[in-house]
């Protein structure tokens, strides 16, 4: 065996190129990785795939360009299909090794499983691509080498995966860590290949060579290997980088969505006041929303505990929250409950805490909860509750002023049904709650002719959810009916929906018959108009009476002149037998009532008929028809004579009472037109002039509505005079507004020629008029309808008061302020719950007391001015004193309204607010005033003690005049006395002024005493003129010693002055020694000048003005200032005290140059004699 | 004293009370007073001939008492003043006392130093008064000598003799002495001792030159 080994050796740039190749595909497999790493599914598979192509190509390229590399002396080729089997084998072991770094985790076992197999693999493909070789030698390896060559390429494949593991995610496609990778992992292959050539020898040998399959590498085919290889390295990685840029973008636009719905999250927690937290009990690891942050008041950057929590738990349920946080963590069940914290500043907070418990893989427990403010909602429910019980109370309060007021009233539910009726309305039926129900409630006392009507009007109030005015009878206890005016208000909830109803009953009896009577009368007057028969017009004014007097029965005889027999008009009631007996009976002096009524021609009232002689003769036929009385009255003409008769009968004997008698002669006096004009017979015209006596409204339309006629009482409602109204369509001229349809009006109309109700029409000066109509039919001979005779009353006021009314009862009740109402002399009758919580006396109590006594009224004025100056004005406003039940003092603002009612009661209302506190904190103010005054008038004193001091000389010179003068006086009288003849006159005379001048000495030592004394504020009427002069003499030594002349110029009609008299005088004093010291140094006029006036605006104006040398320049501004002076020897307090004295007195003071030298010190006081006079 | 009817006090001070009390007491010993309230009165009220005083209160209204007796003087009336003040000092009384003042009294001041200040300055107001009216005579009848008799005069009681006097004005002894004469009775001089006296208080001009001559 010719053993020769065979001298290998290296192409250095193929190695090169083998190098850069495995580190350039490396790079691409890494970069792939990463894209593996971040898909899913099948594109996972196709990007590893690619991967594992790109790897294994790269480090088949590599190894046959490393083989090139290689030079042999003898030729080489290679077995393709090992060759193929090499490539296999390293797609394999990259598909490996990309799978291994693309897992999420990695731990030491899988990268050393990874790292084995790609180190195998690797391994693999280069001895794999060494048998393809054919070449005529032996090859050999040392079995050391080639271990080596596999643990360096396991070796450095665990490092490049662990590399690339790490570094897999970095987003900046070409980072460090990636070329790193792939330089380490692009190294071991080369190393593991030529480590492997190394452990290799060649032999030549002379054994055949095997060439089939086999091809022979040129360098050019490697070039192109190498070409390809790169190309499609080149292509892998662009398709990774484009497909990592779009997932990029992908990942940010999701990224920016989430932090949107974050923020949306954290706006709608704020808004709910709901924070979220998320616990894990194992770690204590809490997160808070930035909500749960601001609920329990922590700084965002703290981190939140269980102990955080804690602390802000109030104290009152620290327990409760420790208990459910123990059993939380230990059982891991969701919790829900609420509890307090206590704020730091004290506020409590009240917190809704819910949580669910999830668990992790781990098992760990967690929660996520969230926690909700319902510190609110708490307030809320408090106040709710706290409404409900007073609504509960006002309610009961209310029931006890519905019995205890005089009116009836009632309440009703929704249905119709009546729940309640007062006390007042029990009394009036004369029975109990129990008995009126099981009677059939209020129903069974209405009478029977009301029923119906009754109860569609009830219907029709109910169905309009408001008020319907209703008129109905209801029996009393002694079974008597009375008519009634029943009312109701709906009480309404919130929404609009009637909850209760409540109404009142009033007793219209006196009314009703009175309008009965009216419209009686009307209705007669109406037939005169129209020219109704004689007969008909008779027996409706009988029916009348009965009606109106009840239990009567009544009648009409006319008398025939001719005959002087009573003949029968109307006796609708009477029994028919007795009416005809006495039809056709003589008058005379004694005929029963009528016949020696129209005989006299006077009323005849025979009150017992079974005693009564004028009824001799009928006695035994009108006792036979049971009846005893008979009131009979002539029915007169106008030109007096009698044309007939009207009589009243009763059962029982009785005789005419005023009311009676008043209502005899109203239908005397219709009778006796009715018959006048029946008998005439008198034309249209003159009915109108009678439809003119009336003020009440009428007209006459025809059935289309064109006005006929118009009456005084129209024109007076509408404003239109006859001749505008007349030929004018009703409805369009009054712009009528309709209850109901007209159509369903005129058909009722027509039905039952009569219609009623309320309309609203527009006058002429266009306001509107609430008006109650009456319609009635008007049909000629034949029956035919013709017109419309309307009549109308103006109720707009009577409604517009109801209504009005209405309101301020809710309104009183709902103001804080005490209203109370009174009727002189002061007797109470209305009490608010203001009044009652104000003073403490309920209404029961107030009520009916006079309220001066009950409250202890104060007054700042007598009672009795106060009382004019109501009557006066119609009001009054200003404070009052008042003491409450509790004996409290207090002060109210009072304002009282004198309101006129109906019915000549004159009310006046009276509001009260409390004003005590604010009274007390302005006599609080007050009494620092005082001090600060006091604190004022001792500077004050201080000061004018100062300036005396200066003024001795002067002072001095001042005492010593009037002394000077007594002493010589004094001397002269004894000279008069000593002589040898004593002249006793001139003595008198000496001694006389002697003592005027002493007591002027005392006067002057006085006031300068008083000028020293310590200042007390205390105010007295003072004449400004008298202080003025007071100073002049304290000051004239001062004046003269400076040679300064003082010229006054003082007004004769100042009033007094409110003011303290020393501290006036301490002004004056001060501006004068102001002054005077101004002048003493200059040359020329020396003049003070001190006027005093009343000036326009009522104030007193002082001056004092010099020619001194005037304010000094720029300084004007500080002179009144404290400590500022331009003496040497000064204070500076003078003026600076000076106004403030003024300015105390509420009054300025300040100063101007004088023209042409000087100053002139200005001062304005306020007088304030009115309010002291 | 001796003519009290004519002898009169004025005072001047600004307060009225003191002004009554001090015409008073003038009354009780028997002086006519009058009194003003200011300086200004008392200049423009007419004042009677015959011995008068002034007690004047140093402080007036308008002007000084000091200033005010500096302008009397100025304007040639001389009045004797007594000064009252309520409050004097030693330079207020030096000063006063200096420009001529009687008195200088300080209130109250005792009645009778006010009075007998009041007599003093009178009693100097008379004298000087007496003096004053001799003087006016011996005017009165030196005016009534004629131009000649005058020149006469001067020349006597320059000591001259009537030789000297004759031919000083060029004239003869006997018309010297004739005029000598004339004047001696107009002057009614009883000797030429008593002329030159009259002469004196004349303040006549001394012949300078005649007395050069003589020597």
């Amino acid at each position: 065996m010719t053993a020769l080994n065979l001298i290998d050796s290296y192409n250095y740039w193929l190695v090169a190129l083998s190098v850069l190749i495995a580190i350039f595909a490396s790079y691409a497999a890494l970069d792939l990785a990463g894209r593996v790493t971040a898909t899913i599914g099948w594109t996972r598979a196709i990007w590893l795939l690619g991967g594992a192509v790109a790897m294994g190509t790269g480090i088949w390229s590599m190894h046959y360009i490393g083989m090139l590399a290689f030079i042999l002396p003898v030729p080489v080729a290679y077995h393709w299909p090992t060759v193929l089997l090499s490539l296999f084998a390293a797609i394999l072991a990259s598909a490996i090794a990309l799978y291994v770094v693309s897992r999420p985790m990695m731990n030491a076992f899988r990268a050393l499983a990874g790292s084995v197999l790609m180190g195998a693999g690797i391994a693999s493909m280069h001895y794999i691509g060494m048998d393809a070789m054919r070449l005529p030698a032996m090859c050999h390896f040392n079995s050391f080498l080639v271990v080596l060559s596999v643990v360096f390429a396991v070796l450095i494949s665990l490092a490049a995966l662990w590399i690339t593991f790490h570094f897999r995610d970095e987003k900046a496609g070409s980072g460090w860590g990636k070329t790193a990778g792939a330089i380490v992992m692009g190294a071991a292959i080369p190393v593991m290949h030529y480590t492997g050539m190394a452990a290799a020898t060649f032999t030549s040998s002379d054994m055949p060579v095997d060439l089939s399959h086999a091809v022979s590498i040129s360098e050019l085919g490697i070039l192109g290997i190498a070409l390809v290889t790169l190309i499609l390295l080149g292509l892998a990685l662009l398709t990774s980088r484009l497909d990592r840029s779009f997932a990029l973008r992908t990942v940010e636009l999701q990224e920016e969505k989430l932090k949107q719905s974050e923020a949306y999250l954290a706006e709608a927690q704020q808004l709910s006041h709901t924070g979220s937290f998320g616990w894990r009990v194992s770690t204590g690891e809490i997160l808070w929303s930035e909500e749960t942050f601001r609920i329990f008041q922590y700084d965002r950057t703290t981190k939140p505990t269980v102990e955080l929590i804690r602390q802000r738990v109030h104290p009152e349920d620290a327990a409760l929250v420790k208990q459910i946080i123990e059993r939380a963590s230990q059982d891991g069940k969701d919790f829900d409950f609420e509890y307090r914290l206590l704020m730091p500043d004290g506020f409590v907070k009240h917190v809704h805490v819910v949580a669910h418990a999830l668990s992790n893989e781990s098992g760990d427990i967690e929660f996520a909860g969230a926690v909700m403010d319902v510190t609110e909602q708490r307030q809320a429910r408090v106040a709710l509750e706290k409404a409900f019980a007073d609504i509960k109370k006002s309610e009961d309060r209310l029931r006890l002023v519905i019995d205890t007021i005089p009116g009836m009233v009632w309440s009703g539910l929704p249905d119709g049904t009546f729940d309640f009726v007062n006390e007042p309305w029990l009394r009036y039926l004369g029975c109990d709650w129990e008995e009126l129900s099981a009677q059939g409630g209020l129903r069974s006392v209405v009478h029977p002719d009301d029923v119906e009507g009754s109860d569609a009007k009830w219907s029709e109030t109910r169905a309009a959810g408001r008020h319907i005015d209703h008129e109905l009878r209801m029996r009393r206890a002694d079974g008597q009916y009375r008519w009634f005016l029943t009312r109701a208000l709906p009480l309404r909830d919130n929404l609009g929906n009637i909850i209760k109803w409540y109404g009142t009953a009033t007793d219209i009896e006196d009314r009703k018959r009175a309008e009965m009577l009216l419209g009686g009368e009307k209705r007669v007057l109406e037939m005169i108009a129209r020219g109704d028969s004689r007969a008909l017009i008779l027996d409706t004014l009988c029916r009348l009476v009965e009606e109106v007097a009840s239990g009567c029965f009544s009648s009409i005889l006319l008398l025939d002149p001719n005959t002087n027999r009573l003949r029968h008009g109307s006796a609708p009631s009477l029994p028919p037998e007795y009416a005809e007996a006495i039809d056709g009976i003589v008058i005379g002096p004694s005929v029963g009532s009528c016949g020696t009524a129209a005989y006299r021609g006077e009323p005849v009232s025979v009150s017992d008929i079974a005693t009564d002689p004028l009824w001799a003769d009928f006695r035994k036929l009108a006792l036979a028809h049971g009846l005893r009385a008979c009131w009979s009255t002539p029915i007169l003409s106008s030109a007096g004579s009698v044309l007939g008769t009207f009589a009243i009968y009763y059962r029982e004997p009785r005789s005419p009472n005023p009311k009676e008698s008043t209502l005899i002669d109203r239908i005397t006096h219709l009778a006796s037109i009715a018959i006048e004009r029946a008998n005439s017979g008198e034309a249209l015209r003159e009915q109108a002039s009678l439809l003119d006596l009336t003020h009440d409204t009428i007209f006459v339309r025809n059935m289309n509505n064109v006005i006929t006629y118009w009456n005084f009482g129209a024109e007076e409602l509408y404003g239109w005079k006859k001749e505008e109204a007349l030929g004018k369509v009703t409805h369009q001229l009054l712009k009528t507004i309709f209850p109901s349809p007209l159509e369903e009006i005129t058909a009722l109309l027509l039905q039952s020629g009569r219609w009623s109700g309320e309309l609203i029409h527009t006058k002429r000066d266009g306001t509107k008029a609430i008006v109650a109509s009456r319609w009635s039919l008007q049909r000629d001979e034949q029956g035919r309808p013709i017109g419309t005779l309307e009549t109308n009353s103006d109720i707009t006021e009577r409604k517009r008061a109801d209504e009005a009314l209405a309101r301020q009862a809710n309104l009183l009740e709902q103001t804080h302020d005490a209203i109370i109402v009174w009727k002189f002399p002061r007797t109470i009758t209305y009490w608010n719950r203001g009044a009652e919580q104000l003073y403490g006396f309920s209404r029961r109590e107030a009520i009916g007391r006079p309220s001066h006594e009950l409250l202890r009224t104060e007054h700042p004025i007598a009672r009795l001015d106060f009382e004019a100056a109501l009557e006066r004005d119609g009001e009054w406003t200003g404070e009052l004193s008042h003491t409450t039940k509790d004996g409290r003092k207090i002060i109210v603002e009072s304002r009282h309204v004198l309101i006129s009612e109906t019915g000549g009661h004159r009310l006046v209302l009276e509001t009260n607010r409390d004003i005590t506190d604010r009274k007390r904190a302005e006599e609080e103010q007050k009494r620092s005033g005082e001090a600060l005054r006091q604190a004022q008038a001792d500077l004050a004193h201080f000061s004018r003690v100062t300036t005396m001091g200066e003024l001795t000389a002067s002072l001095a010179h001042e005492v010593n005049q009037p002394i000077a003068a007594a002493v010589t006086n004094a001397n002269t009288c004894v000279r008069w006395l000593a002589g040898g003849t004593p002249n006793l006159e001139e003595a008198r005379e000496a001694a006389i002024r002697s003592a005027k001048d002493g007591t002027r000495a005392a006067e002057i030592i006085s006031r300068i005493r008083l000028l020293f004394r310590k200042g007390t504020t205390e105010r007295e009427l003072v004449d400004v003129n008298e202080v003025i002069r007071e100073m002049i003499v304290l000051l004239r030594g001062e004046a003269t010693r400076y040679l300064v002349s003082v010229e006054t110029d003082l007004a004769n009609d100042l009033p007094p002055l409110m003011a303290d008299r020393v501290q006036l005088q301490q002004v004056m004093m001060n501006l004068i020694m102001n002054s005077i010291e101004a002048m003493k140094d200059v040359d020329g006029v020396r003049e003070l000048t001190i006027k005093s006036e009343r000036v326009d605006t009522g104030e007193l104006m002082l001056s004092v003005s010099d020619t001194g040398v005037g304010l000094p320049a720029q300084q004007a501004g500080e002179i009144f200032n404290a400590f500022f002076t331009t003496k040497l020897q000064g204070t500076g307090l003078g003026l600076s005290i000076s106004r403030s004295i003024v300015e105390s007195h509420r009054g300025r003071l300040w100063a101007t140059e004088h023209s042409p030298r000087g100053a002139i010190f200005n001062i304005v006081l306020p007088t304030r004699v009115e309010e002291h006079q | 004293m001796s003519s009290p009817d004519t002898s009169i006090v004025f005072v001047i001070d600004d307060d009225a009370a003191v002004r009554e009390a001090i015409q008073g007491l003038l009354k009780s010993v028997g002086l006519r007073s009058a009194s003003f309230g200011t300086a200004q009165e008392f200049l423009s009220s007419e004042r009677t001939e015959g011995p008068s005083c002034l007690v004047l209160d140093i402080r007036l209204p308008g002007i000084n008492g000091l200033d005010f007796q500096r302008q009397l003087a100025d304007a040639g009336i001389r009045i004797p003043i007594i000064f009252i003040t309520g409050h004097g000092d030693i330079p207020m009384t030096v000063r006063a006392m200096k420009s001529g003042a009687v008195e200088f009294l300080t209130k109250p001041f005792r009645d009778q130093d006010l009075l007998d200040a009041i007599n003093q300055a009178l009693d100097r107001d008379r004298l000087t008064r007496q003096h004053e009216s001799e003087l006016a005579g011996v005017r009165e009848r030196y005016e009534s000598l004629t131009p000649r008799e005058c020149e006469v005069m001067r020349l006597v009681v320059s000591g001259m003799l009537n030789k000297q006097i004759a031919f000083e004005l060029g004239t003869s002894e006997i018309t010297v002495k004739v005029h000598r004469g004339r004047v001696m009775v107009k002057m009614q001089a009883e000797s030429l001792a008593e002329l030159v006296r009259m002469a004196e208080r004349l303040e006549l001009p001394v012949k300078n030159k005649s007395q050069r001559i003589l020597e």
